[in-house]
């Protein structure tokens, strides 16, 4: 293992505009000449957040929808740039965040395989190797040569799910991406999920399954608001969450659930 | 120059199968389910030297046989330089998909915009070629005086596109505005006719304004007249790329952390 790896996030500020700002357009700023200018309203997602993760570690990622968490990893990853703060990542990064969006849609399942995969940093021969058995494991046979405008949003998710789970990660960053697809396709999705969180070398993801968090992470980070609320062992950490959801103390689990 | 702008801008080079596969890609993509598929850039070339060469060589009096040549390299020069200017301007806003979701520098698709269009570019210089050969107009070694003139072309249009991309994400109409400006530059600019004719008239203002003049001399006057142009296009068509790299690295400073939110 490379212990070089490691994500180190201090006093991360994120900061999004909601809307469009005034004077965007030429109606709102018609709009904003009659009311008054307003300083263009935003939303604080990250509230000056400080993790650091190193080789090896197993984080989960809780809270509310809204809590930060998906924002979060994608300042893991290098795709936000925090506003105050600083995120240094150290190793190949490997984002699975979504499935149904950057698809060049009038291209074929197989070109889309090709763009998808080089955009997740396989070489050309890597993916000519591995093409046979993403396309298998998409089971979308003939479609695969039609352009994937035609496709349903399961689809979608088959072909994106098969590309970027066939890359060799190094930091594996999930954004709640279990249950993808058809009832058919999510068992076999979950399996392969599985195998693929075993080789990432750091593995941080956001979930609402305590079950998984419990089987996959010794560590887990309760998101609030946009700030940490808890950052600890994970079974402590969603006693904690569990109590403050349901407003009781739950009883807590004798150990965490079986695999 | 910032330190992260420079890694940037080399991973994005070294990661050219990326950009280089999704810009032949679009062009494959432009062309998809057409009958006639990528000839229509010959088709549509042709037409328009042919058309407008045969009436315009007759009205502004130039012969057809250096008309038809100057007309065609010209215009085939404009067209990249104008198309890396639009097309830049929606390299980031189209590749919204790709930049929120993967972690590759943004440049990449800014260098994407450039390989969709420079294959229109060479398409037309082989076209300028034929047409010089039709005509049975010289050819010589005085020609490759182009190279350092497309070389600078190329650089022009990289700067371009990159400015276009990082501030049409911040505002959106510049990519209209500039569309609309361009085409009245066209008519203003010595393509369809020759610099003389401004010079003669006093109108020497209208093209020592424009540096899209510049950039389409550097590289056309080595191609028709076989010989370097004039240090006067070279010095201003320098100082002038000097000036968009300045202004490329002001924007990108400005813009380039922000470009992921404002999408």
């Amino acid at each position: 293992m490379n212990p070089t790896l490691s994500i180190t996030v201090t006093d991360a500020v994120v900061r999004f505009q909601v809307g469009n700002a005034d004077g965007q357009t030429l109606k709102g700023f018609l709009a904003s000449l009659k009311n008054g200018r307003r300083a263009a309203p935003f939303v604080e997602a990250l509230k000056g957040v400080s993790v650091k993760i190193v080789a090896g570690e197993r984080v989960g990622l809780i809270g509310h929808n809204g809590a930060g968490k998906s924002t979060l990893l994608k300042v893991m990853a290098g795709i936000y740039p925090p506003v105050l703060g600083s995120a240094i990542t150290h190793g190949h990064v490997c984002p699975l965040f979504e499935f149904a969006t950057g698809f060049e849609y009038h291209r074929s399942g197989w070109e889309n395989i090709r763009i998808r995969g080089m955009l997740l940093g396989m070489t050309p021969d890597e993916i000519e190797a591995k093409l046979p058995e993403i396309a298998a494991f998409s089971e979308l046979g003939d479609f695969l040569d039609y352009p994937v405008r035609t496709y349903s949003t399961g689809m979608f998710v088959r072909l994106a799910f098969a590309v970027s789970t066939a890359v060799n990660p190094e930091i594996l960053l999930l954004d709640e991406v279990m249950g993808a697809g058809d009832l058919a396709f999510t068992e076999k999705a979950n399996k392969r999920m599985r195998e693929f969180m075993d080789q990432g070398k750091i593995l941080v993801f956001s979930s609402h399954s305590m079950e998984l968090l419990a089987e996959y992470c010794s560590r887990t980070i309760w998101m609030d608001h946009g700030m940490i609320r808890e950052d600890g062992p994970t079974a402590e950490v969603v006693q904690h969450y569990k109590e403050s959801v349901l407003g009781t103390a739950v009883v807590p689990n004798p150990s965490p659930a079986p695999a | 120059m910032p330190a992260n702008l420079i890694k940037d801008n080399l991973r994005a080079i070294r990661n050219w199968r990326v950009w280089f596969h999704l810009g032949m890609a679009d062009i494959r993509n432009r062309f998809a389910r057409s009958f006639v598929g990528p000839l229509w850039i010959v088709l549509n070339l042709g037409l328009w030297v042919g058309g407008i060469g045969i009436i315009y060589a007759a009205l502004y009096r130039q012969e057809i046989h250096q008309y038809l040549p100057f007309l065609t390299i010209g215009f085939v020069i404009w067209n990249f330089l104008t198309q890396t200017i639009t097309d830049g301007g929606n390299a980031f806003v189209f590749a919204e998909g790709y930049i929120k979701q993967f972690i590759y520098p943004k440049q990449i698709y800014v260098l994407r915009v450039l390989v969709n269009s420079v294959v229109p570019l060479m398409i037309g210089t082989v076209i300028f070629f034929i047409v010089t050969l039709l005509f049975a107009n010289p050819m010589g070694w005085g020609m490759f005086w182009a190279i350092p003139g497309f070389v600078m072309v190329l650089m022009a249009a990289y700067l371009h596109a990159s400015i276009m991309a990082y501030a049409s994400v911040r505002f959106r109409d510049l990519p209209h505005g500039m569309t609309a400006l361009l085409q009245v530059l066209f008519f203003v600019t010595p393509i369809m006719f020759p610099v003389s004719i401004l010079k003669e008239r006093g109108l020497d203002f209208i093209y020592q304004l424009n540096p899209l003049y510049y950039l389409i001399e550097v590289a056309r006057e080595p191609m028709i007249n076989l010989r370097p142009a004039s240090t006067e296009v070279y010095t201003i068509t320098a100082a002038y790329l000097i000036f968009l790299f300045i202004v490329t690295i002001a924007v990108a400073k400005r813009f380039d952390k922000r470009v992921v939110y404002m999408l």
